[in-house]
């Protein structure tokens, strides 16, 4: 059930109007410069393919990743308070205010050839992050990984821990109740947490290319892929970035629609 | 309460005009690769210059958006070709600079990278840049030209980055700018197959006013500058 409407005091209608302006303007701007003719063609070239692959790959590996990782952690944020928490959550936030380039290079710096940790991961797991597929999911991760948490989390506090004491007065282990209780009602915010972490890897550029680097077929997402053709080809940009926008606009209107109407 | 709105309302717009509103000097377009001669061109000449730097192509496609600037280099003849074509530029451009392509190895060089045939080892991580950009179609034309098809693991966006991995050991080897090269006192490989791949700079006034920048450039302590940073003079 809804609010009733009620009429909006005076002195936001202005600000709001400039922030819808700030927003929708830039993508007019570009629906206005699309080589609409040749969409088509431009977006079925098999470097444009490549990359679409590239980044279907990252982008959803990455979402996993955030689900798998992130869930545990906003759970351990939700219900726990303390100085280690406080700090833990600045941690989580940091890659949403890092710059990516930065976050890409610290990246580097620690799980690189020659990173920190690094050596011993390609030792180990035989794996190296950098110049690989598996180093652009990781790059998306980092970045992706707060919006996830954050969604979670919020959510999590917002139902407080009632029903988990419920669940244990009658008997049912941490686990249990984490499976039948906290998960079955955190549903829909898993599905607005995917939506918002797999938007973001989706559109990751700076970070990515700084670990993966940029190879068609290996490590070239659209991002990257748009970057590039804006040098010589600054059309099929705006065509890739068209397609970017409804492919959001898409899976956020599915899956916020889910959320919204909880 | 109104009064406190009504300050910071006043604070805002005073911060917005500020950033916004420009002094009257000079603005110079520049590629990537002259970023590290500014300071010196800066200190040879009077008055400031304003410097937008970045790939040429993407300087050409402010021009074109209507940014406004006095002189405009770039760091080969196809993209002032394109300034050229659109009627961007009010003079003919002038050669000020070249810049060869070196194989450049990472320090301590972990792959025993010794000749441009070592590069088509895929057990190697090589690097060149992305055809799209200058440096990387001068080293497309030296692949095809010389018939080594180097096995590399990223086709970097800019020459910087790429010289960047090869700094920080994450790549072996790759294809940079004999400029990127000097100024990260990164060791090259000397191959006179390489010699002919020259990329050239040219400077064109935008406005049709002669630019003191291509004077200085073109100047004796200019030329002194340019070939101290690795570039070749024409």
């Amino acid at each position: 059930m809804s609010a009733p409407p009620r009429p909006t005091p005076k002195p936001l209608v202005v600000p709001a109007a400039l922030a819808v302006a700030l927003l929708a303007l830039p993508i007019v701007g570009l629906l206005q410069r699309a080589p609409w003719s040749t969409l088509i063609d431009r977006l079925t070239s098999p470097e444009i393919l490549d990359a679409i692959r590239v980044s279907l790959i990252v982008s959803i590996s990455a979402a996993v990743l955030c689900l798998l990782l992130g869930l545990p952690l906003a759970w351990v944020l939700a219900r726990h308070d303390g100085r280690w928490t406080a700090a833990l959550r600045i941690l989580v936030l940091l890659p949403m205010v890092l710059p990516p380039v930065v976050g890409g290079t610290a990246l580097l710096f620690a799980l690189g050839r020659r990173g920190l940790f690094g050596e011993w991961i390609d030792r180990w797991f035989g794996i190296t992050l950098p110049f690989t597929t598996a180093g652009a999911v990781v790059a998306a991760t980092f970045v992706a990984l707060p919006f996830f948490v954050t969604t979670i989390e919020s959510s999590l506090r917002d139902d407080g821990a009632s029903l988990d004491e419920a669940a244990a007065a009658i008997g049912a282990s941490p686990w249990q109740t984490f499976v039948h209780v906290t998960l079955p009602t955190l549903r829909p915010s898993i599905a607005a947490g995917l939506a918002l972490s797999w938007a973001r890897a989706l559109g990751e550029f700076g970070a990515t290319i700084t670990v993966a680097g940029s190879l068609g077929g290996r490590t070239r997402t659209l991002p990257v892929e748009t970057f590039l053709a804006l040098e010589q080809d600054p059309q099929t940009a705006v065509a890739v970035s068209v397609l970017l926008l409804v492919v959001s606009l898409v899976v956020l209107t599915v899956l916020r629609g889910r959320w919204l109407t909880r | 309460m109104r009064a406190r709105v009504a300050m910071w309302f006043a604070i805002i717009a005073t911060l917005l005009f500020t950033a916004c509103g420009g002094g009257s000097s000079r603005v110079a377009m520049a590629p990537s690769s002259m970023t590290t001669l500014t300071d010196e061109i800066d200190d040879a000449l009077s008055s400031d210059t304003e410097w937008v730097i970045a790939g040429s192509a993407r300087l050409v496609g402010q021009l074109a958006d209507g940014a406004s600037a006095d002189v405009l280099i770039t760091a080969d003849r196809e993209t002032m070709q394109s300034a050229i074509d659109q009627s961007l530029v009010a003079d003919e451009p002038i050669v000020i600079a070249g810049n060869r392509l070196v194989l450049a190895i990472a320090p301590g060089n972990p792959g025993e990278v010794e000749r441009l045939e070592d590069l088509t080892s895929a057990d190697l991580l090589l690097g060149v840049c992305a055809s799209e950009v200058p440096c990387g179609r001068l080293a497309a034309e030296a692949q095809a030209t010389l018939g080594i098809d180097i096995a590399a693991d990223t086709e970097e966006p800019n020459v910087r980055s790429l010289a960047l991995k090869i700094t920080n050991g994450e790549l072996d080897a790759g294809l940079i700018y004999a400029t990127d090269a000097a100024d990260l006192g990164l060791a090259t490989i000397d191959d006179s197959r390489l010699e002919g791949f020259v990329t050239e700079y040219l400077a064109a006034s935008v406005r049709g006013e002669p630019s003191d920048i291509t004077m200085f450039l073109t100047s004796d302590p200019g030329r002194r500058l340019l070939a101290d940073r690795g570039f070749t003079l024409p």
